[in-house]
């Protein structure tokens, strides 16, 4: 539940801010380059992209991808079930 | 930008430098952004505790926390000193010790610099190189990155708030001895958490910086039609990000309805804010981020998972 709840609050993130830089997008194209409008634009443009990175970047950790290193095991990747066996 | 007129509140009793031991302590404490570093040590004994295995030794704790108070009031005095001139301008500074002229410049200097000094000689000891670097790398990004660019570009913030996030990472390398995925997850909490919460701060206090010559968001954008959104937008991505900690199995899972619970009520204060840009909601949404973090964090330290 813990797990589903999280990928579903990131992507409802990545949704939001999909539509925020396509949006910001279309409104520079629409401002004449060099003003104080456009300036502003760029700038939330740059806010905006910044959380992205620091989430995707958090995400890739999380699935276990890239080379984060853990300071313990984690317990997505404890066993669900560990077979005890005697000897032979 | 250009200052137009000093804040109302500049007194007339200006410029007469302070004599007695009693208001040269309180104007040195005042120096030190007291609400501040206490927010800071918070996140650094949460990142000491998080990333300690086994039980905290006490002595050894509370020389870190030393270490860090003395690293984060020298911070404080070094911005205030850098900031003397356009404190004046503002509303909510005037009345600071330097541009009422209570203390001289030079012991303003002095004072930080030999806070900054023993913080670090304290950490290197306690808390050992790795914390001490971290610590020296958060005072030199305040004072000599974020303090100057607040004249310059709105970006400022979030420059800015890399050092506003670095204090628990020092802690857990402290504690820890080097720093893993886990300080760096804390690092972005806090990273994510400053910016709905300073946005409110300039919006509420945007004619002040923008009287002081200082372009904030909220100064370049005074519909608060860009400061609504990176709020809301910022808000939206701490609460996955707050929720990782009880996900990996850092902490057990009273945290993870604690922060679930607190993420929705930062949001919900983000968006009242974000939808009508009144005082008063950008005062609620203040206070909902004061009260965020020391819980987000103490839940944290109370349900941690032992190593």
């Amino acid at each position: 539940m813990q797990a589903t709840t999280f990928w579903a609050l990131s992507a409802l993130f990545l949704l939001l801010q999909i539509a925020l830089v396509g949006w910001l997008l279309r409104q520079r194209r629409a401002l004449l380059p060099g003003s104080r409008e456009a300036a502003v634009v760029q700038t939330e443009l740059v806010w905006t992209l910044v959380p992205a990175a620091l989430v995707v970047a958090l995400a890739l950790m999380a699935a276990g991808l890239g080379r984060a290193s853990w300071s313990r095991p984690r317990l997505v990747d404890a066993p669900a079930r560990v077979e005890a066996r005697g000897l032979p | 930008m250009n200052p137009p007129n000093p804040a109302p509140t500049l007194s007339a009793a200006a410029h007469e430098p302070a004599t007695a031991p009693a208001s040269l302590a309180r104007d040195l404490l005042e120096l030190t952004k007291p609400r501040i570093t206490t927010m800071a040590v918070i996140s650094v004994a949460a990142g000491y505790t998080l990333g300690s295995r086994g039980p905290v030794a006490l002595a050894l704790a509370g020389a870190v926390l030393c270490a860090a108070t003395l690293l984060a009031s020298g911070a404080s005095a070094l911005n205030q000193w850098l900031e003397s001139e356009t404190d004046q301008w503002m509303t909510r500074t005037a009345s600071r010790p330097l541009p009422q002229g209570r203390l001289a410049s030079s012991v303003a200097l002095g004072f930080g610099v030999l806070l900054v000094a023993s913080g670090l000689v304290l950490m290197t000891m306690a808390g050992g190189a790795l914390a001490a670097s971290i610590g020296l790398v958060t005072v030199a990004l305040y004072v000599l990155a974020y303090t100057p660019l607040k004249r310059t570009t709105p970006l400022c913030t979030v420059i800015g708030a890399v050092p506003g996030a670095l204090p628990p990472l020092m802690g857990w390398a402290a504690g820890a001895g080097s720093l893993t995925a886990e300080a760096w997850l804390l690092f972005a909490i806090l990273f994510l958490w400053q910016m709905p919460h300073f946005l409110a701060i300039a919006w509420l206090y945007r004619d002040d910086y923008a009287r002081a010559g200082q372009p904030m968001l909220p100064v370049v954008d005074p519909s608060g039609a860009a400061t609504a959104r990176q709020a809301v937008l910022y808000a939206a991505a701490l609460l996955p990000v707050s929720l990782l900690p009880s996900v990996l199995g850092i902490a057990r899972e009273p945290y993870f309805a604690v922060a679930l619970v607190s993420g929705v009520a930062l949001l919900v204060a983000s968006l009242r804010m974000g939808l009508t840009r009144s005082m008063a909601d950008a005062r609620l949404l203040l206070r909902v981020s004061i009260l965020y973090l020391p819980v987000l964090l103490g839940t944290m330290v109370w349900a941690r998972q032992p190593f």
